[in-house]
């Protein structure tokens, strides 16, 4: 019986502990958090300046383009993809990745996240993949979800 | 002590029935039945139908959850008569290229695909998770039909179980820990999978983290592009259920388009889709130009956008993500054909919840939530139709693939 729970505890633990580390960036991260994700995806960069706003897109083997908004504050409100694969979850979303995991729980065929903090959609075929994941309340002025691209 | 001791053991009781209902949920496509007398139909075979067609099943299985098509793929050590045919497979228009789990296959030995010396590593994108595992090379048969020494994807291979994050990482979102088919067979609109690909050992430039460019013949390939002839397509044809559903039906897989007499196009309606596999679906007057035709989706998945106060989501556990509206609501989509033209389809939304207390496998009325421009014309779609996928850049009586085509 004691091992039970020792085992048990330890499983708990590692939950617990493995909370932390999905909350490095970047849905609600900057700037700064994207330079670390162009080092971890070795992916291209560039960056277009929008009225309130600024994407930066990123270009991963094998194709796979993801466009992060930002505030004027320099704070990501929003996050599209498109490409042949999905993004690193655990990476792009963040301190929200728990909100794609409950999903994923919930209806592994089609992810749909929405409230009043956070949406997260994701679909698409093998080859064809699309999605975004956006902070409603973080839009800048004039700024709406039809405008993502 | 004796307290903090108890209370954990209740938190962690707590947590482990949750665990386990989550994988019971997550096999595939979240609504899982309770029916109980289909031990009978757990192993769904395919048989032959012709040189070129094998059957169909979609029933039970081994993952007893709804609209999950099955067929049998025989494996092979190249150029030998070392085989292993492996039953319960699930059928995937939406994905490319054949991925078994290593457990279904341990009586063969398949030679890795290997780049710079290095084993090259696959992590494949589903919606519903990665599957990570090495690529190895085998000959693929069915029916009559051999694709020679062709890579395919190992899933839950023993040899690479420590999975890097650049794949999800230990986060339970690996499909072959979900999946409850034994592979994934992805007959899509593209002849190489182009997903990532790495080298893993620690002397490699990209150390399991930074994708490589893989050229597309050593990627994992789909089957029927690499067969000898019919190699342009195939025809998935099941039969019309009704609106309680079946316990199973049985259909085919046909392959190639107009290339015998038993697989032609004529008088199909043909879906041409952009260089990503989508088209453009009309619907409720609002247009989703991000139309995917997906026989390993197990319902039919559209924003309820205006029509949210009918379509509401079932809100049960099991259930969540499907819409329950109070009655069964009938109706027309717009599917855009070849110079622009629409064809309706028409289409019902039963309640999910309804339907699945029928504890049946098979339902043409099953539909649920997604995003943005996206509609999902999953395996509903299927039934009672013969469904063309095109592969890109092969040619038939329908056009140049990437095409989707039907007919009723």
């Amino acid at each position: 019986m004691k091992i039970i729970q020792t085992a048990l505890f330890t499983i708990f633990s590692i939950f617990i502990l493995a909370l932390p580390l999905a909350s490095q960036a970047e849905l609600g991260g900057n700037l700064a958090s994207i330079n670390q994700e162009q080092k971890t995806f070795g992916s291209t960069l560039s960056s277009s300046t929008q009225t309130g706003y600024t994407i930066y897109t990123q270009t991963i083997n094998p194709g796979l383009v993801i466009k992060e908004y930002l505030t004027t504050n320099g704070n990501v409100f929003a996050i599209t993809w498109k490409g042949p694969n999905l993004p690193n979850f655990q990476v792009v979303l963040g301190a929200y990745y728990s909100n794609y995991l409950t999903a994923l729980q919930n209806n592994p065929r089609a992810i749909f996240v929405q409230d009043d903090n956070i949406v997260i959609e994701s679909g698409g075929v093998m080859g064809g993949y699309l999605g975004r994941a956006y902070l409603p309340k973080q839009f800048p002025a004039g700024m709406t979800p039809a405008n993502l691209q | 002590m004796l307290f903090l001791r108890e209370f954990l053991t209740v938190v962690l009781r707590g947590l482990l029935i949750t665990f386990f209902a989550i994988i019971l949920v997550a096999c595939g496509g979240g609504s899982s039945s309770s029916s109980s007398s289909d031990s009978d139909q757990s192993s769904l075979p395919s048989v032959n139908l012709s040189a070129n067609s094998i059957s169909i099943n979609v029933g039970a299985g081994t993952a007893k959850n709804v609209n999950t098509p099955y067929v049998s793929v025989t494996i092979c050590q190249p150029g030998t008569n070392i085989c292993k045919t492996v039953d319960n497979i699930l059928l995937d228009t939406g994905s490319t290229g054949l991925r078994v789990l290593a457990s279904t296959i341990t009586s063969l030995q398949l030679t890795q695909v290997v780049v710079n010396y290095a084993p090259i590593l696959e992590c494949a994108s589903f919606i519903s998770g990665d599957a990570w595992g090495p690529v190895k090379l085998a000959d693929v048969k069915m029916s009559a039909e051999v694709a020679s020494s062709i890579p395919i994807q190992i899933l839950a291979d023993p040899s690479y179980s420590t999975i890097p994050s650049a794949c999800g990482g230990s986060q339970n979102t690996q499909i072959s820990t979900t999946l409850k088919t034994n592979g994934i067979l992805g007959v899509g609109l593209f002849i190489n999978d182009n997903q990532s690909y790495f080298n893993c050992v620690p002397t490699a430039l990209n150390n399991c983290r930074i994708s490589l460019s893989l050229a597309p013949n050593l990627q994992v390939q789909n089957p029927v592009a690499a067969f000898p002839v019919n190699n342009n397509g195939v025809i998935l044809k099941l039969p019309s259920v009704g609106a309680t559903g079946a316990k199973l039906v049985t259909g085919s897989l046909t392959f190639g388009i107009d290339t015998q007499t038993n697989n032609s196009s004529v008088g199909s309606y043909v879906i041409p889709t952009n260089s990503s596999g989508l088209f453009t679906t009309i619907f409720n007057n609002t247009t989703f130009n991000s139309s995917f035709i997906d026989s390993g989706s197990n319902g039919l998945y559209f924003p309820s956008g205006s029509l949210s106060s009918v379509l509401v989501d079932c809100s049960s556990f099991t259930l969540s993500g499907f819409y329950c509206p109070a009655v069964t609501q009938s109706y027309m989509a717009s599917l855009t054909l070849k110079n622009n033209v629409l064809s309706n389809v028409s289409f019902s939304a039963a309640n999910a919840k309804t339907l699945v207390a029928n504890g049946n496998y098979a339902y043409n009325n099953i539909t649920g939530q997604i995003g943005g421009n996206l509609f999902d014309w999953g395996l509903p779609f299927f039934f009672g139709k013969s469904v063309f996928i095109g592969i890109t850049g092969r040619t038939s009586s329908a056009g140049i693939g990437p095409y989707y085509a039907y007919t009723n």
